[in-house]
């Protein structure tokens, strides 16, 4: 509600305390003022909230209404990661192995709902061994990679079953997502983690995460 | 606007209690609903000022609901069900042969933005074979949103806008438009993601014949965005559905006269055989609608 006073009485003396009282008032209420003395009509421009700010080496902004960040791995900036048989057990889908390059670690200083996103170009070659079209898992970890005891948007790249057929029986393009309703304001890592019965790769991949604060 | 502008006590003049109630009115004048951008310096509002949740950011400045869940069968890497042959789509069920969905219960307003995104794994059978395949392995499979606007019985299911469901049936290899215009243009198509059928390899030994693969598994990954131009609506539920199998053709229109690319039903046993399968593992699928004037 708008400031209110007490008038003084036309005609009469004028009251000391009552001119005080209203002086008094005047400072108590400059210091939270109410919807209602606010303009209805959006009067808030884009130079009147605070500035992102930018994390180059991450290429996380973070902004009032929230964080975006992303990275990509692929192209001129080529950098191989391996899901093999020799980082995970071979029939425990719960034993997982980060993938390098794939993670971000995320403060949220407000409470937030976020979704992450990720995509691969992944291939695993034929490689004689049992199982036979060895299966390879990928998917998302929220702050353990480990003993996980669901998919958590798990994706596979399973094994060529012969070695003319690396390229084509054994290539993936894989992608997912995870979204989380509510997380708590505090530090975040997310990323991807792997599982293999076999030895695939991973040539591009990229991923993004998007959290609402408002 | 909003800055007080009163007028000082005059020297030599008798003061009145008049004069002390205009300026106390003055400053109830300017802060009734009155307080603008004069107000306000540049950068000074940020997360204080804003209305978050304690929870979950959901406030509706910006994220109106953030949905996320399982569809289909258990959340685990084995469990699957088999889905046969179908031209307009079978839901997703899970391991009882029970409907699933996303329950959203959220209004979308006017201009808000709809986003959903589903993904899982799924692995096709086929018992085409060399002898009748084409060699050009553009069968597929298709999985596709539906949504309940009706009520909370999640019993009202229709494709989302700008989703074709295939009823039409193309005939005379050519599509009438406008009712099959759905499924031709790219809008019509809006919700869908492609699954391989299988895909053919050359045997390379001279002899011109091709071997039929399916993959071990795959992976589908669905996306849809739609933004709200018309009255408000309350989203119930939303669910996939998988059908197929398709095979992506150039045909013309009724006339004649102009081709399009779209994917038709087909039973052609270059394409399918009645036996075929899809395999469907557990999928999730997340609804996020925002704001956006």
């Amino acid at each position: 509600m708008a400031y209110t006073f007490t008038s003084l009485s036309a005609g009469s003396a004028i009251d000391r305390d009552t001119v005080v009282a209203n002086l008094d008032g005047v400072k108590v209420y400059a210091h939270k003022i109410e919807t209602s003395a606010i303009e209805a009509t959006q009067f808030v421009d884009p130079n009147h909230i605070m500035a992102p700010e930018y994390d180059a080496i991450r290429n996380v902004s973070t902004h009032v209404s929230g964080i975006y960040g992303g990275q990509n791995n692929g192209g001129v900036n080529l950098q191989v990661q391996f899901s093999t048989r020799w980082n995970s057990q071979l029939t425990s889908s719960t034993y997982r192995q980060v993938i390098p390059k794939t993670s971000l670690q995320i403060k949220f200083i407000r409470p937030c709902s976020y979704i992450f996103q990720w995509w691969t170009n992944s291939y695993s070659k034929y490689d004689g061994r049992n199982p036979a079209e060895g299966e390879t898992y990928i998917m998302v970890y929220n702050g353990e990679p480990n003993f996980q005891p669901k998919s958590i948007s798990g994706m596979s790249v399973v094994e060529a079953s012969a070695a003319n057929l690396n390229l084509s029986e054994g290539g993936y393009n894989a992608s997912g997502f995870y979204a989380e309703e509510a997380q708590s304001a505090g530090t975040l890592t997310i990323g991807l983690c792997t599982a293999s019965q076999a030895n695939a790769y991973h040539t591009a991949w990229g991923f993004s995460l998007e959290a609402f604060f408002i | 606007m909003s800055t007080i502008s009163n007028s000082s006590f005059i020297g030599g003049e008798t003061l009145t209690t008049s004069d002390i109630n205009q300026k106390f009115q003055d400053i109830a004048d300017v802060t009734t609903a009155d307080i603008n951008a004069d107000n306000v310096r540049d950068q000074s509002i940020d997360l204080a000022q804003m209305e978050s949740q304690t929870l979950n950011g959901k406030s509706g400045i910006q994220l109106v609901t953030l949905k996320y869940g399982d569809i289909g069968t258990d959340n685990d890497l084995i469990s699957n069900v088999a889905y046969g042959v179908s031209r307009t789509g079978t839901p997703l069920v899970d391991a009882s042969g029970t409907n699933t969905a996303l329950v959203v219960n959220a209004t979308l307003n006017t201009d808000d933005l709809l986003r959903v995104y589903y993904s899982g794994r799924v692995k096709t059978s086929t018992t085409v074979t060399d002898s009748n395949s084409t060699h050009e392995s553009n069968a597929c499979w298709c999985f596709w949103l539906q949504w309940d606007i009706t009520d909370a019985t999640l019993t009202n299911w229709t494709e989302v806008p700008n989703q074709g469901d295939w009823s039409n049936q193309i005939t005379g290899s050519r599509y009438a438009e406008p009712t099959d215009v759905v499924l031709s243009a790219t809008n019509g198509i809006a919700s869908t993601a492609i699954v391989p059928h299988f895909f053919t390899v050359d045997r390379n030994d001279g002899s011109g014949n091709h071997d039929v693969f399916t993959h071990e598994k795959n992976n589908v990954n669905g996306t849809y965005y739609y933004v709200n131009t018309k009255a408000s609506v309350t989203i119930y539920g939303l669910r996939v559905v998988v059908g197929g199998v398709y095979r992506g053709v150039w045909e013309q229109n009724s006339s004649g006269t102009t081709r399009r690319n779209y994917l038709e039903y087909t039973t052609s046993t270059d394409y399918v055989e009645p036996s075929d399968t899809i395999n469907v593992f557990n999928m999730q699928m997340s609804a996020i609608i925002q704001r956006t004037d």
